[in-house]
């Protein structure tokens, strides 16, 4: 890790440590948090978070979450995206293939720091359809997906709120359509969505990542679904694993974070305790 | 430009930043400047869309080093989370991070040898620095005003409409507007009124608009008439635009052109769409290099 330094959460009594990880890339830097367990890890989760205007929406449950799962004795990483936020490069010239590279360089930071303890991966929105296919890979333990969905259909919805967004505050704006939108992005054209610029090759690119529903796997997995997140597009019977969690749609309201009293960080340790301990996580009742 | 996380800690409160180190040292040490950019509201520091990240890697390329922190509860940083933007936002205006902003930029001139720094940011970002320079001397050198949101607050408890009543009554020529105004108190004053009026008028000159911070507006025209420039980018004919406007016309005639205004069409709050983000980030380079010029790098 480079250029890192630490400190203690003077709330939790967490020790984060931050830096930035080397994937190899001369133009883009991991960057990287890395909360360490209070007394002797029990394991590790990496959280994947999302990407766009999402990432805000989602930092500071992710900072949160991080910070109690630590305090409960699990060692956490969070991260950026290359091109995103912390992170160092240019947006336009990544796309999900190498934002899949960044969460394995992360799952193999930390696994080399825990050698013989359970890895989880805990993902949301687009970060839930990276950890998807670690997971698949068999690259952790044990994964929680949050309102995961594919990666076309991630760039269609964000569009679709950067758009309402753009109607609301600036209403005499001439301004393309969605499919518009999508025609030069195919076209060639770099097109900027709340400040992102998405290229040709990140469209194109998304097109080759699908959330990968696990199947019939020992390891454990869950779904979380948010009051309207549409199960029926991950097309396999999600019934045994999917939980029901009453936060909505936490990451479209930057302000607001979920707290650790909410059903999503119930599941979140439920599931991670399952991972740690060997048993089998509560029976799932929808 | 090469980017290094940072902390910084004032008693209890750990704030998490980034520094963006450029390439190529901007030339003498004594002229070593600095941005500082402030959490826009409760968005992390890297900014909606990472405008905020933009604009340090740009100035970077002139040699000017960036800073962008995250105060208490937001983003990397310690301390419980604001429950709502609304709570950071109140507890902004009532001063809740500018003793730990002041101490940060003191800690920053220090530990990288600079001069003195600029400070602001987007909307909040901007009121959180602009309140804060109140707490420095020669190291604040400029304000960074990106869409500031001069509103004030309703006040919601008796508390509050306590302290607006105070707030109205700090100086002067607060007193004189409010007895000429329409506060209850007016009448009270009504055979001076005239005379009030006339002699306030001459003092303040043109009314502040409706539900702008008061407090806020006064310590921004403190702060130009003391000679610390600001750049103030709006988004063309927003409601920031209209209002920040007004505010300027109460500001000493002398004194205006201390305010370089940049105004970005088709642009919102966040000053995102289109080319917005490369005109805010033309806009401050192009005011840095004209007011600090021996800070820049020469190409």
């Amino acid at each position: 890790v480079i250029n890192a330094c630490s400190f203690v959460d003077p709330v939790s009594g967490i020790r984060e440590e931050i830096g930035y990880l080397d994937v190899g890339d001369p133009q883009g830097q991991v960057y990287l948090v890395h909360d360490h367990a209070r007394g002797s890890p029990r394991g590790g989760v990496v959280l994947c978070g999302s990407i766009n205007a999402d990432r805000e929406g989602c930092l500071r449950t992710l900072v949160d979450f991080a910070r109690g799962l630590a305090a409960e004795g699990y060692e956490v990483l969070r991260f950026d995206y290359r091109g995103i936020g912390e992170s160092t490069g240019q947006f336009s010239d990544y796309c999900f293939s190498d934002w899949r590279r960044d969460t394995e360089a992360c799952v193999a930071y930390l696994r080399e720091r825990l050698p013989g303890l359970p890895i989880g991966l805990w993902g949301i929105r687009a970060g839930a359809l990276l950890a998807s296919e670690l997971f698949d890979a068999k690259l952790a333990d044990g994964a929680l997906f949050c309102a995961p969905l594919h990666a076309q259909a991630f760039m269609q919805a964000i569009l679709r709120r950067s758009l309402v967004n753009d109607m609301t505050t600036r209403p005499n704006a001439k301004r393309s359509s969605r499919a518009e939108i999508f025609a030069a992005l195919e076209s060639g054209a770099v097109v900027n969505v709340d400040g992102y610029a998405w290229s040709k090759r990140l469209w194109e690119d998304a097109a080759s990542h699908r959330f990968v529903m696990p199947a019939s796997d020992a390891r454990p997995w869950r779904v979380v679904d948010v009051s309207d997140n549409p199960r029926t597009e991950m097309g396999a019977d999600l019934e045994a694993h999917r939980v029901l969690s009453t936060v909505g749609r936490f990451w479209e309201a930057t302000p607001t974070r979920v707290a650790r009293d909410s059903t999503l960080w119930q599941f979140t340790k439920d599931w991670l305790d399952s991972l740690c301990s060997g048993v089998a996580p509560p029976a799932v009742s929808s | 430009v090469n980017r290094a996380p940072l902390i910084f800690r004032a008693g209890d409160v750990v704030m998490v930043g980034t520094v963006h180190v450029p390439a190529r040292d901007a030339g003498a040490q004594r002229d070593r400047i600095g941005l500082l950019l402030l959490n826009g509201g409760p968005v992390p520091r890297a900014g909606s869309g990472d405008l905020a990240a933009y604009l340090c890697d740009r100035l970077g390329e002139l040699g000017v080093m960036g800073f962008r922190f995250d105060v208490q509860g937001l983003g990397d940083a310690s301390g419980p989370s604001w429950r709502l933007g609304d709570e950071f936002w109140r507890a902004g205006q009532r001063g809740h991070n500018d003793a730990a902003i002041a101490s940060l930029v003191k800690d920053l001139c220090q530990k990288y040898s600079l001069r003195g720094m600029l400070i602001g940011g987007l909307c909040a970002g901007g009121i959180l620095g602009l309140r804060a320079v109140a707490g420095l001397r020669s190291q604040a050198l400029g304000l960074v005003l990106l869409e500031p949101n001069m509103r004030a607050s309703e006040p919601l408890t008796r508390r509050d409409r306590l302290r607006s009543l105070v707030l109205r009554l700090r100086s002067f020529d607060d007193v004189l507007a409010m007895l000429t105004g329409k506060s209850r108190y007016a009448r009270l004053f009504k055979p001076l009124q005239p005379w009030l009026t006339a002699m306030a008028a001459r003092r303040t000159g043109p009314k502040l608009p409706g539900g702008v911070d008061r407090g806020i507006a006064a310590r921004w025209r403190r702060l130009t008439c003391a000679d610390v420039p600001t750049l103030l980018v709006v988004a063309a004919d927003s409601e920031v635009d209209r209002y920040t406007g007004s505010v300027l016309e109460t500001f000493p005639s002398a004194k205006q052109d201390g305010v370089r205004v940049a105004r970005v069409p088709d642009s919102n709050h966040i000053l995102l769409p289109e080319n917005s983000r490369q005109k805010t980030a033309d806009a401050l380079c192009t005011w840095v290099a004209e007011i600090f010029p021996q800070a820049v790098a020469r190409t």
